[in-house]
């Protein structure tokens, strides 16, 4: 009966150890429930899920940049650079017909359907940039992407003037950012999990994903079976920049505004939320469904934190802690790996 | 009648910075053959199996496969001229299974588009069969034994079913019964019209299982055996050697030694390096240690000295027992160690000459409060500089610039400067050239006569043969023989036959070239 008793518990921690995220999640929404009569509020979660969108998708960008051990600390930059950048190009393209897109100073009243092409379009190929900086010249992609943060976040201020832009008179532009299916679900949360859900599947189900963790976790092997590295890891940045495009119109949708300040510091939250998620440094580990419940996590903590009436700043004391402690975990699982191999 | 060449390799050099690893080779290879490629560490083997497996592209010559030029310039190109190639340390993704690693660039759709998972491991567990290994395909391969990932090394090799295969060294790690088991495939394969290149130091299992026995030497093609000629290993063993062996004249000063036993090891094991092992230095000898790579020998000595952990077994300095468990305290106890790296571990290459000698002696040259007395540090160093024959420009010139040989002495400068008695050294001239090679031997005796102990490890058997007083030879972790210098056996010779000639004999045997007997 004992021997029973001992293979149950086993069982369970072995249970435990797999789902640990989804049990994290499960336990974050039981203490928002007890913590505050306006959690389970159809408003609250659509905050929530809000929050959750634009950090979210950056975070799918990001985790395919870190599975080939790579990091990409240009998206912060990358959300005000991309829809400042097309704001200009749409101006410089319609006012060859003569259509004037920016009026008033800074109000944009025209080129919906341009601005929002052209911002997934610049984002991409600034990570084509990146990606080709990194491979080719072969710097270290840490310090390709810290110089891009400071020369797009320079960029973009001289493109906009230094002043922010409003959107509130585009037509249309705010429906991404407010917009809900059901009246109830936010359409960006549904684009976010879109996304989320290619991304799993794609590396789950088709050759990108073997080719992929090979890349990160040992390029030899993966260049001695034929895979190409490079081409791969271009990929992965050109993914990265597209993510940032996403989320940089979610962004400024929300807010109808872009300005050249907006977004500072997302790249280190999107890094956040990667780590927590079970992504590793090296390279190799790691999964798009546990980033997307890491920002689903993340999004509860933030939320339950003012939910109690904390101030902001205990929030980023208790992110911090929990990356540090989610990183030790991890790679403690790693470790036993390596003693016993 | 001869069989048309499959693989025809003509003038084939390779250079690589500082070393000439292949000149001018020619290597021909044949249907069904079996060709064993022969050499010492460094003779240019893999070199030129990685050139084959599109690795490396050669500097100069011809390659040519079914009699058309080719140009391997990358792993996949080989693979799609039907090279298969099993590396000798295995190349595999450790967090991703043995399916995927098996179908690695390779992988088994359906519908065009999705991973085909059960029929990958339907197809990775029967070629695991026909290697004889029963595997589950849904292991990690960072969860496998070594012996394990060579067999999955050689499945993903076999997949593709190639028309050559290359085998670099992969009875190392195989038990008796696992190597004849892969005698028997090979057999089969060749009886098959596979094209296999087998590269290995077990010249017994060479010589029951090859056609042809391809011998290089210092990167050329020097003569190859046939079948037909009965080889022994004696033979092939003299061509490894050549016939101009040549003698370094040193002076080795008496045989004899003190007597007094200075350092002792008593069955030091690591499980997985070495075991068992008992060696007792004395002062005012020179003790070599040979084996082939993965003896153990580099781990044995790390474990003295501290950067390695062991399982079992005790260290005794001067008749009493020491705990060494790091560095620090191996030099307490007046051991030093030079590894076979001294650009990762023996040298901060950034920092300057001066700088380097006088690291690991700044307790001795500091004044009581703590400071370092900046002047005598110069003045150490400079003195060790000049007896050594340190080629620098100045004290504070970086390490990096100085060459190979000269690195080498200021490695061994540090530890003279802390006046250590026991010395390890792994690989004592290793990327040194030929001039300063003899100033270090000179050192070293120098440092014997002065009644230091020195153990001493090295690849070159010529090496140990001209400074040690005494050889230990290491198979698998375990020390085989012992030959002392005036003995019959201390010749390069004998003492390659004691490392290559060993007990694994495989049951394959096979007749005349194509029969199975």
């Amino acid at each position: 009966m004992e021997d029973e008793q001992a293979i149950k518990q086993n069982i369970m921690m072995e249970l435990v150890k797999k789902n640990a995220l989804l049990l994290v999640l499960l336990s974050l929404v039981a203490i928002g429930i007890a913590s505050s009569s306006s959690f389970f509020t159809p408003y609250n979660w659509q905050n929530i899920l809000i929050s959750v969108s634009t950090l979210g998708v950056l975070a799918l960008g990001q985790t395919a940049v870190m599975l080939l051990r790579q990091v990409d600390l240009s998206v912060g930059s990358l959300m005000a650079f991309a829809p400042i950048a097309a704001i200009s190009l749409t101006e410089a393209t319609l006012s060859l017909t003569g259509t004037k897109v920016v009026q008033g100073g800074n109000y944009v009243t025209d080129g919906l359907f341009l601005i929002v092409v052209f911002t997934w379009v610049v984002s991409s190929l600034v990570g084509w940039l990146i990606g080709l900086v990194t491979v080719k010249a072969r710097v270290p992609s840490l310090i390709v992407t810290l110089g891009m943060l400071y020369i797009l976040r320079g960029t973009a201020y001289i493109f906009s003037g230094g002043h922010p832009m409003y959107l509130t008179r585009l037509k249309g532009f705010k429906w991404l950012g407010t917009a809900k299916i059901f009246g109830f679900v936010p359409m960006c949360f549904l684009l976010f999990l879109a996304i989320a859900i290619m991304a799993i599947l794609l590396l789950k189900y088709t050759r990108i994903g073997p080719r992929m963790y090979a890349t990160g976790n040992n390029e030899k092997a993966a260049v001695y079976s034929g895979v190409n590295a490079a081409f791969w890891k271009i990929g992965a940045f050109i993914f990265s920049g597209f993510c940032a495009g996403i989320a940089s119109l979610i962004y400024s949708s929300r807010l109808e505004s872009v300005e050249a300040a907006q977004a500072t510091g997302y790249e280190l939250a999107s890094i956040a939320i990667v780590v927590i998620g079970g992504t590793t440094l090296e390279g190799g580990r790691g999964t798009m469904f546990g980033t997307l419940l890491a920002a689903i996590i993340l999004g509860l903590i933030i939320n339950i934190i003012s939910l109690i009436g904390l101030v902001i700043w205990y929030q980023t004391i208790i992110i911090g802690l929990i990356i540090i402690a989610a990183v030790f975990l991890y790679l403690r699982k790693v470790r036993r790996r390596e003693l016993i191999g | 009648m001869v069989e048309k060449a499959l693989l025809e390799m003509k003038g084939i050099s390779k250079a690589f910075p500082g070393v000439q690893a292949l000149k001018s080779v020619d290597f021909l290879l044949r249907k069904g053959e079996v060709v064993s490629l022969i050499g010492q560490n460094g003779a240019g083997k893999s070199t030129l199996v990685s050139i084959i497996g599109g690795i490396y592209l050669q500097d100069d010559g011809k390659i040519s496969i079914d009699g058309k030029p080719v140009n391997i310039s990358n792993p996949a190109v080989a693979e799609e001229l039907g090279i298969g190639m099993v590396h000798q340390e295995p190349t595999l993704v450790p967090n991703m299974n043995i399916s995927a690693n098996v179908f690695l660039n390779r992988e088994l759709l359906h519908k065009g588009m999705f991973l085909d998972f059960r029929s990958m491991n339907e197809q990775t567990i029967n070629v695991l069969n026909q290697l004889g290994f029963k595997l589950d395909p849904e292991t990690l391969i960072e969860d496998l034994r070594l012996v394990e990932k060579e067999v999955v090394e050689i499945a993903k090799a076999m997949l593709v079913k190639p028309r050559i295969l290359i085998l670099d060294e992969v009875t190392a790690p195989l038990n008796t019964d696992e190597a004849d088991h892969l005698f028997n495939l090979v057999c089969e394969l060749k009886s098959k019209g596979m094209a296999i290149i087998f590269i290995s130091h077990r010249l017994t299992e060479v010589v029951q299982i090859s056609d042809r026995i391809v011998i290089l030497r210092d990167g050329r093609n020097v003569g190859e055996l046939l079948r037909e000629q009965d080889p022994s290993e004696k033979d092939i063993i003299a061509l490894m050697l050549g016939q101009n062996a040549f003698e370094t004249h040193v002076d080795t000063g008496s045989i004899g030694f003190d007597g007094e036993k200075v350092l002792s090891v008593a069955n030091l094991s690591k499980k997985g390096f070495f075991e068992g092992m008992n060696v007792d230095l004395h002062a005012g000898e020179i003790v070599g240690m040979a084996g082939l790579k993965g003896a153990g020998i580099t781990e044995f000595m790390k474990a003295i000295y501290g950067a390695l952990g062991t399982d079992a077994g005790q260290i005794f300095v001067r008749g009493g027992l020491v705990g060494i468990k790091k560095p620090a305290d191996a030099i307490k106890h007046g051991i030093g160690m030079l590894t076979n790296d001294r650009q990762k571990e023996g040298l901060a290459l950034q920092r300057g000459v001066e700088e380097n000698i006088t690291i690991s002696s700044l307790d001795i040259l500091s004044n009581k409060l703590k400071f370092f007395r900046t002047r005598s540090l110069g003045i150490q160093a400079a003195k060790l500089i000049k007896s050594l024959s340190i080629k620098t420009p100045s004290l504070r010139q970086e390490v990096m610039n100085l060459s190979g040989g000269n690195q080498q002495k200021v490695v061994l400068a540090k530890w003279l400067l802390r006046n250590l008695d026991f010395i390890l050294i792994d690989e004592p001239t290793r990327g040194v050239d030929v001039k300063t090679k003899t100033e270090i031997y000179k050192l070293l005796i120098e440092l014997k006569k002065a009644g230091k102990a020195i153990l001493l490890a090295s690849p070159e058997i010529l090496e140990l043969i001209s400074i040690c007083d005494r050889i230990l030879v290491v198979d698998s972790g375990r020390i085989i023989k012992e030959v002392q210098r005036g003995s019959a056996s201390f010749n390069e010779g004998s003492i390659l036959e004691i490392m290559h000639v060993d007990h694994l004999s495989p049951s394959c045997r096979v007749g005349p070239i194509g029969a199975l007997i």
